[in-house]
């Protein structure tokens, strides 16, 4: 793996590609965790922010509404 | 669904709650010790002049202390105190709960024994000697294994946020501590770094950079995620924001760290890298913050009469303050002004004080009322130290950011001739005074208004009656089928050591890409054939400048402009540094740069300055040496040192081991002699020449100056060469 990487890197060109490749890694990552939670549905969104209310305690949230 | 009775520890929290006011205080003034010698160095000189006192040793002590001590134990405070909570579990083991507690205040004993005592490895937070960061290791493995082992006995469904963020704290702290501490020890008390030069700047960034990341960032925004709500009795304002910011946060930090070593001989595709992640950092940290302060959307009325609210609203604007500069630092045409600055120290007050101090108080204000079932002491008392807290961050960083722009412009200024405008540094480091003096009160407001809050606190704990085992019944919904499909994250949620995996992943990837080039492609390092191993002497008067802590204040960094070189001579290159482990390029210059220093001035002058140096430069704050002229130089360890060396790879002959401490006396006699051939007559006080050589020639100031003259001047010897 290493010589593979040695090879890229010897030019300036080389380490041009290994930047633009470290943002797409990055790019790619984000999009997958974004479309992921945008289809998230609301009513697990609203259970999960609702942990560290117990029910040991009231549901804070609920009383309010 | 079934119900349980769970018993929450809250005497571990207490334990380390205890800690985090105590190593907090002690964090804080040894600040404003740190700060003082800075503002009336005569006074230090003059009675307080004790090489254990002196700034190159007590600033890391400072450092340590409030990021390891103080926020160290804030952190386990708030884990083991929200991670219970979260779980509805009890901690896995008790007995490690214990062991994590006492481990990490031996660790923290021992830092602060050995860093006065000049024991350090001389890099920058993580001066701790090797063996010490074994038992870091141990402690934090610890740690681990009981977190892991409580998230695996749970009985809720779903890991919350706050969760997620203590587990990549875990599994990121312990893979940069590891990586960044190899170091090959020659004794109990010493040991190199494995890596040299461009390598170990480069390793060593990547931990300084996200310690700060991974131990005050990550961990507190966890914490936040758990208090703030808690606090405001409302849910975070959006748990979807929450998730897209956890991952992007926990996978730019980590590939940041070279904005640490901008124009500097690190490779140039490794700076670009670390400027590209440090702007984009912005909309993950912000991300949190804004998280932050929504959640009191519709509550701001509360903040007004709130004392707890009011912290942690400073703490999470300070933290946008602090995460909005940093991408700001990290352009190279900003950092060309900020770097080697007062503006960094202003920058990174303003998380330290702001963030972890602020949301620290208000979580030890939140918590200890509720562990001993009463009300605070005394909201009045807790009000007055928030203004005074929030005062003490203004006066310390406004006139701090002021002494940056100072600095940076004036080390830059031409006169019309082309000549520099300030060529003696001393004047740039003489017009800080009023600003060292107006930070030097800041922080002694802040440490006046930790006080108050330790005074609150021990009144709380007095009249209330303290729950060590805090009983509640919970209902077991781990196992409770949901209808339909799950949600995706629970894919990795459910299973927190494949959780772990993928956040190690996520964090190692920035690593790796960073150093295994840097490691591997030899064209990084270009090599000059004219530089060479130091020799013995040089070797120990190095390490005395490691011991010293001198880094604290010089920079052995020349950068590749035109002021730099007007006035320190030709750029550092790469090369230069192949021998230098650990390398010491510095972060701060409250003195001159050294890289080029060697041949500069005569051994007669060093020997003087060291021992006074305001009497030898004029307004000099650099503490007075004395004890490298009564101190025997130590000659013990150098067969080991050379053989250590020689294991890195440094070329010195086969078998130089036992022939250095001969090459050692030599040159040490020949500085000594030229030392004692240019003192004037009466410096001599009547003993003979030879009698005055043979005395200095064994002291410890003799090797500082072999190291000294050695500074930069292999490449004078012949052109570079690739």
């Amino acid at each position: 793996m290493l010589r593979f990487i040695k090879h890229h890197l010897a030019t300036e060109d080389g380490v041009m590609y290994y930047g633009l490749f470290s943002l797409l890694i990055f790019v790619i990552f984000f999009l997958v965790v974004f479309y992921r939670m945008v289809r998230m549905k609301k009513e697990t969104i609203e259970e999960l922010s609702n942990i560290p209310f117990g029910n040991e305690e009231t549901n804070i949230q609920n009383e309010q509404r | 669904m079934e119900i349980q009775t769970v018993q929450y520890d809250n005497k571990i929290v207490k334990y380390f709650a205890y800690a985090t006011l105590l190593w907090g205080v002690v964090g804080m003034l040894v600040g404003l010790i740190v700060a003082l010698q800075l503002a009336f160095p005569e006074f230090f000189n003059d009675y307080l002049g004790f090489s254990f006192l002196s700034f190159g040793r007590i600033r890391p002590l400072h450092t340590n202390a409030v990021i390891f001590a103080f926020v160290g134990n804030g952190i386990f405070t708030g884990v083991y105190y929200s991670l219970q909570r979260l779980l509805k579990t009890r901690m896995w083991s008790d007995k490690l709960s214990v062991l994590n507690f006492w481990g990490w205040q031996f660790i923290i004993l021992c830092a602060a024994l050995t860093l006065p005592l000049g024991y350090t490895t001389g890099k920058e937070y993580a001066e701790l000697e090797w063996w010490i960061d074994i038992l870091i290791a141990l402690m934090w493995v610890v740690f681990g294994w009981n977190m892991f082992a409580t998230i695996l006995v749970r009985r809720v469904k779903h890991l919350y946020v706050a969760i997620w963020f203590f587990i990549a704290t875990f599994v990121t702290v312990a893979m940069l501590h590891i990586v960044n501490s190899f170091e090959l020890p020659v004794s109990f008390l010493k040991s190199y770094s494995w890596y040299a030069g461009v390598q170990d700047a480069l390793v060593q960034w990547w931990y300084g950079h996200n310690a700060v990341a991974f131990f005050l960032t990550t961990p507190y925004l966890g914490l936040m995620y758990y208090f703030v709500p808690k606090a405001a009795n409302r849910p975070v304002y959006s748990y979807r924001l929450s998730i897209i910011h956890f991952w992007a946060l926990i996978f730019i930090y980590i590939w940041a760290g070279p904005h640490h070593l901008l124009y500097t001989s690190m490779p140039d595709w490794a700076q670009s890298l670390g400027v590209v992640f440090s702007v984009m950092l912005i909309a993950p940290s912000w991300g949190g913050m804004l998280n932050g302060l929504l959640t009191l959307r519709g509550a701001w009325d509360r903040v007004r009469d709130d004392v707890l609210l009011k912290f942690m609203v400073v703490a999470l604007t300070c933290y946008g303050m602090a995460t909005f500069e940093g991408p700001l630092l990290s352009l190279k045409e900003v950092n060309l002004i900020s770097h080697f600055t007062d503006w960094t120290i202003a920058h990174v007050h303003v998380g330290g004080l702001g963030w972890n101090g602020m949301m620290t108080f208000g979580m030890i204000y939140w918590l200890i009322p509720r562990m001993f079932k009463t009300e605070l002491y005394s909201k009045k008392l807790a009000n007055q130290h928030f203004w005074i807290a929030t005062l003490g961050i203004i006066l310390y960083a406004i006139p701090m950011y002021i002494a940056g722009f100072m600095q940076g412009l004036s080390w830059q200024y031409f006169n019309p001739d082309g000549t520099l405008m300030h060529k003696d540094f001393l004047e740039t480091v003489i017009d800080m005074r009023p600003y060292y003096i107006l930070r030097s009160i800041g922080g002694l407001l802040y440490l006046f208004g930790a006080l108050m809050w330790v005074y609150n606190i021990w009144k709380t704990v007095k009249i209330g009656n303290f729950v060590a085992n805090e009983e509640v019944e919970v209902s077991v919904e781990r196992h409770v089928k949901t209808e339909g499909k799950e949600y995706w994250h629970r894919g990795i949620e459910g299973k927190p050591i494949k959780f772990m995996i993928i956040s190690l992943i996520v964090v190692a990837i920035g690593g790796l890409a960073q150093i295994i080039p840097t490691m591997a492609v030899k064209s990084n390092v270009p090599t000059i054939a004219s530089v060479k191993p130091y020799t013995p002497l040089e070797l120990e008067g190095r390490d005395i400048y490691i011991r010293e802590g001198c880094y604290n204040c010089h920079s052995q960094m020349i950068r590749p402009m035109r002021f730099e070189t007007a006035r320190y001579g030709e750029y550092s290159k790469a090369g230069e540094n192949v021998y230098d482990h650990p390398f010491q390029w510095g972060s701060k210059r409250t003195g001159p740069d050294l890289a080029r220093e060697g041949g500069l001035r005569g051994n007669l002058w060093h020997y003087d300055h060291f021992h006074r140096p305001k009497d030898i430069s004029k307004g000099s704050i650099m503490p007075a040496y004395t004890w490298l002229r009564e101190n025997d130089l130590n000659t013990e360890l150098l067969p080991n040192k050379i053989e250590a060396m020689q294991t890195f790879g440094v070329p010195y002959p086969k078998g130089y081991s036992t022939k250095a401490l001969a090459d050692l006396k030599k040159q040490a006699h020949a500085i000594a002699e030229d030392i004692v051939n240019n003192m004037p007559a009466i410096a001599l006080k009547g003993t003979s020449k030879e009698a005055k050589i043979k005395e200095i020639e064994t002291k410890e100031v003799i090797a500082m100056i072999a190291y000294m003259q050695r500074l930069g001047t292999d490449i004078k010897v012949k052109p570079a060469k690739k």
